[in-house]
């Protein structure tokens, strides 16, 4: 092993992303609560002509939380946390910095282009892949650079063996390459119609039934390698770091990883129950769904263990309440997918808002967490000054851990209902209700949805303020703290 | 019982109960299968994460880090080398066992065919269903046929049956004088009686309006001269001639049967068909129901 010679880490990448992260977090959600009351009240559809109206704004909505704020919170903490398990600073090769600041560049092109495409209306009309073929070549090339930095980095490390979190990062690079390329695979259609129609528009090479496969393949791997595997590897990281406590266990994290790897890719067929898709093919996704519970768990289990006998640390430091929270609403959600697949459940469950309200447990109370609690911890050290207000932080917290559960309870009983009132039927055997009836009786629970929207949406402000203050008015720090990130 | 795991399933009560109260409100029927399962499924949920996530708050509370370290560390990172949770282990080989045994033996994989559940358990409901409703009384069947109404008919004939202002036909009367002349002037051959077609031009001029009148006023006083080439085969009374014609009187069971069987696409618009959509007592419920709403 090398000396522990303090290395000086390069962390010029780091805070170009830790600002993407903010802008396109406080876009995202922003737009988040208003598409919720549009559902609470639909006059709310008409404030800006077509560029308000739900169906533009959703797609947005989902394509900046994920693509902007998540993937900028996930290559911030890359960034950050990679150099530092692999004792090599970004700094030291001149080649990789280049194509760091290019894949940057790159980025922000991309994600101006989907936010104004999107806004005018132009989609492939696939969720999750609603970008045009011109923006998917140019996520190619930045997917690509970011596999050239990673490898080229783990190429000169100083540390024999790579990390957990390395493993994430490496699965995540390689899940959504895979991924993304099928999915995205369509036809310009501009080349082929001899020069009809306009020159961004496509279709997907693939049709009917087989579409549908190969969209929610990918649709959910986005939830793996998106929503999952990078958040493990920033756990893996922050969590340990930030409370000097050391994994709870090797072989867990081991088993965790392997089992997630091989299972989640066969569960994709869990958004296509009772469908045209073959039903050996929905009983696949039912099955894996079902396993997927456990190697998820194991990676929840093995972080909440790490922290075993510090329950000072629990009511003291308000970024360990992020984590250790997030692990449990990751496991919340784990546990909720797995039985939203079950093929019964599932016929009540599908097309309700059981669903968002699960998504929404798994990216505010898990991905957002984290990233909030990776950017805090790093923005210490990047600046090299005390986080601006510990108070801030903490009420932060509370008021969007209220804010979640305001959007799960509520999404929870109004999709149960919902999907229990689309079946009920009378002595006679006939439906019980129609679509308005259950459009009146969930709109108390849309209402409450945007509250607790609206909540997290404040935490967001906070944090954008208490991130800016830290790098801008922060106690300055003569050292780096080793574990716990030092707060005002 | 920890004091922590108390609270965790408390939280996860009070979420359950709120949603029972909930649906409850909304009659939803919890002996439905899977209504029932979708409902345990939720207390799964809602038990074991809030639950099992106390038991390890509690632990942070009481227990305390222990085990070898490995020899690295990266960045002051440590790992212990700890066994797996056996509780973790073992339902992970459990659920993997299971796994296999599912697709492979539990459910005959390949041997599933979700259309063919379905057509089961139609067959199944609707044998019970005529079977209890045989010999329904007249009230019953009136309340039935309101209520398959309500969900097939109305979307179209409007929810009191009077065909949303002509969008469909309207049931408080039995023809508008303009439908009688339509039928007149170019025949009609949709509903598949036993007398076949209904030939164009059986009446011409005066003598059609004059008929076409007095079927639009429901054949009350002197029938038209004209109307005797029509009751040859309508019937003196209009009704049908023993279900051999459409009854132009009224509303029976006979047209709506052909009328459900064949579609029909008149001056008003298109009728959709409901083939084998509905069972025996279905149809003689829609029938009755459909009697009554004219004035
Ligand atoms: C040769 C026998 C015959 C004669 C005569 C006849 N009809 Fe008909 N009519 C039928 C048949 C059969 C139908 C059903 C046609 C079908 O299958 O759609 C019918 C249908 C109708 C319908 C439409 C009923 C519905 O529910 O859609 C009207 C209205 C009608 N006839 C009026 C008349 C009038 C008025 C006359 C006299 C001018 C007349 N018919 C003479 C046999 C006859
Ligand atoms: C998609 C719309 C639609 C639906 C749904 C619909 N109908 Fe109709 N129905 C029509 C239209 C339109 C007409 C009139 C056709 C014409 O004569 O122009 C009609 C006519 C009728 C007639 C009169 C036919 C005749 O020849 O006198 C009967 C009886 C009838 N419908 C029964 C039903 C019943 C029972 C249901 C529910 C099971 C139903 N309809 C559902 C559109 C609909
Ligand atoms: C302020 C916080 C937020 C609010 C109020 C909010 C609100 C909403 C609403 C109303 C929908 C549409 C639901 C429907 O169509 O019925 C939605 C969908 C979605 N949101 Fe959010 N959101 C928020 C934050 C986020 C964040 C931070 C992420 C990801 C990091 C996210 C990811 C998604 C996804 C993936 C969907 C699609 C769900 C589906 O297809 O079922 N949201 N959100």
């Amino acid at each position: 092993m090398q000396s522990n010679a303090a290395l000086e880490y390069d962390y010029d990448i780091v805070k170009l992303y830790m600002w993407t992260t903010v802008i396109f977090g406080i876009v995202g959600m922003t737009i988040g609560v208003l598409i919720a009351s549009q559902l609470a009240f639909p006059e709310l559809n008409y404030l800006f002509g077509e560029y308000g109206t739900f169906s533009r704004l959703r797609p947005l909505h989902t394509n900046v939380v994920i693509y902007g704020f998540t993937v900028s919170g996930i290559l911030l903490s890359f960034y950050y946390s990679a150099p530092r398990v692999l004792k090599v600073s970004l700094g030291e090769s001149p080649l990789l910095k280049k194509l760091a600041y290019l894949q940057f560049g790159l980025y922000l092109i991309a994600a101006t282009g989907m936010v104004i495409s999107e806004l005018m209306g132009i989609t492939a009309s696939k969720e999750y892949a609603q970008m045009e073929w011109p923006l998917d070549i140019l996520i190619v090339v930045i997917w690509v650079l970011w596999g050239v930095i990673m490898f080229g980095l783990i190429g000169m490390r100083r540390e024999k063996a790579l990390y957990i979190s390395l493993w994430y990062y490496i699965a995540c690079f390689l899940g959504v390459a895979m991924l993304y390329l099928f999915n995205n695979m369509e036809v310009p259609t501009i080349f082929f119609s001899g020069g009809i129609g306009a020159w961004y528009h496509s279709v997907s090479m693939y049709a009917g039934t087989n579409d549908a496969l190969v969209q929610w393949w990918w649709g959910h791997n986005a939830v793996a390698f998106v929503f999952t595997v990078p958040i493990i590897a920033i756990i893996y990281y922050f969590l340990p770091k930030e409370s000097g406590q050391a994994v709870y266990s090797y072989k867990l994290s081991l088993l965790s990883f392997w089992g997630l790897m091989f299972v989640y890719l066969w569960a994709g067929g869990h958004h296509l129950l009772w469908s045209t898709v073959p039903d050996w093919m929905q009983t696949m996704g039912s099955v894996f769904s079902v396993v997927l519970i456990l190697p998820s768990w194991g990676s929840a289990i093995n972080m909440l263990l790490t922290m075993k006998g510090e329950w000072n640390q629990l009511t003291e430091n308000p970024l360990i309440k992020f984590m250790v929270l997030a692990s449990t609403f990751y496991m919340l959600s784990t546990l909720e997918g797995p039985i939203q697949a079950v093929k019964s459940v599932n016929a009540i469950a599908h097309f309700t808002d059981w669903i968002p309200g699960h998504v929404h447990d798994g990216v505010l109370g898990w991905v957002a967490f984290m990233i909030f609690a990776a950017a805090m911890h790093s923005a210490t050290r990047v600046f090299k000054r005390e986080i601006y207000s510990k108070s801030l932080l903490e009420a932060q917290f509370w008021i969007q851990t209220t804010g979640v559960v305001l959007y799960f309870t509520s999404m929870w009983i109004a999709g149960i209902t919902q999907g229990m009132m689309w079946r009920a039927v009378d002595e006679y055997g006939n439906l019980m209700y129609s679509f308005i009836d259950t459009v009146s009786v969930l709109h108390p629970y849309y209402t409450i949805r945007a509250v607790g929207g609206l909540l997290y949406l404040v935490g967001m402000f906070m944090f954008a303020f208490n991130l800016y203050k830290t790098a801008t008015a922060g106690r300055k720090l003569e050292k780096e703290p080793q574990f716990r990130s030092p707060m005002a | 019982m920890n004091s922590f795991i108390v609270k965790g399933l408390v939280l996860a009560g009070v979420l359950i109960v709120a949603t029972l109260v909930v649906i409850k409100q909304m009659h939803i029927d919890l002996s439905d299968p899977i209504n029932l399962i979708t409902f345990i499924g939720a207390i799964a949920i809602a038990g074991l994460t809030f639950g099992v996530g106390a038991k390890y708050m509690a632990q942070m509370k009481t227990d305390h880090a222990s085990g070898e370290l490995a020899e690295e560390n990266w960045d002051g990172i440590g790992e212990y080398k700890n066994e797996l949770p056996s509780g973790w282990a073992y339902s992970f080989l459990g659920t993997m066992i299971w796994a296999v045994w599912y697709f492979l033996w539990g459910y005959p994989l390949n041997a599933f065919s979700q259309i063919g559940q379905w057509n089961q358990e139609v067959k199944t409901y609707n044998a019970k269903f005529e079977k209890i409703h045989k010999n329904a009384s007249p009230e019953v069947l009136k309340e039935m046929g309101e209520s398959i109404f309500l969900v097939q008919c109305a979307p179209c004939h409007g929810e009191t049956g009077d065909g949303l202002s002509g969008k469909a036909q309207d049931f408080t009367s039995r023809f508008k004088k303009e439908q009688v002349l339509a039928v007149i002037k170019s025949g009609q051959h949709q509903l598949m009686y036993p007398l076949g077609a209904m030939p164009a031009g059986m009446a011409q001029g005066k003598d059609a309006e004059a008929v076409a009148e007095y079927i639009a006023n429901g054949m009350k006083g002197n029938a038209p001269t004209a109307w005797a080439t029509c009751a040859g085969c309508h019937g003196q009374d209009g009704k049908g001639n023993g279900g051999t014609a459409p009854n132009l009187a009224g509303y029976d069971l006979t047209l709506v049967q052909h009328v459900l069987k064949n579609g029909k696409t008149g001056i008003l618009g298109h009728m959709p068909a409901f083939p084998g959509r509905f069972t025996p007592v279905q149809e003689k419920a829609l029938a009755s129901y459909i009697a009554t709403l004219k004035q």
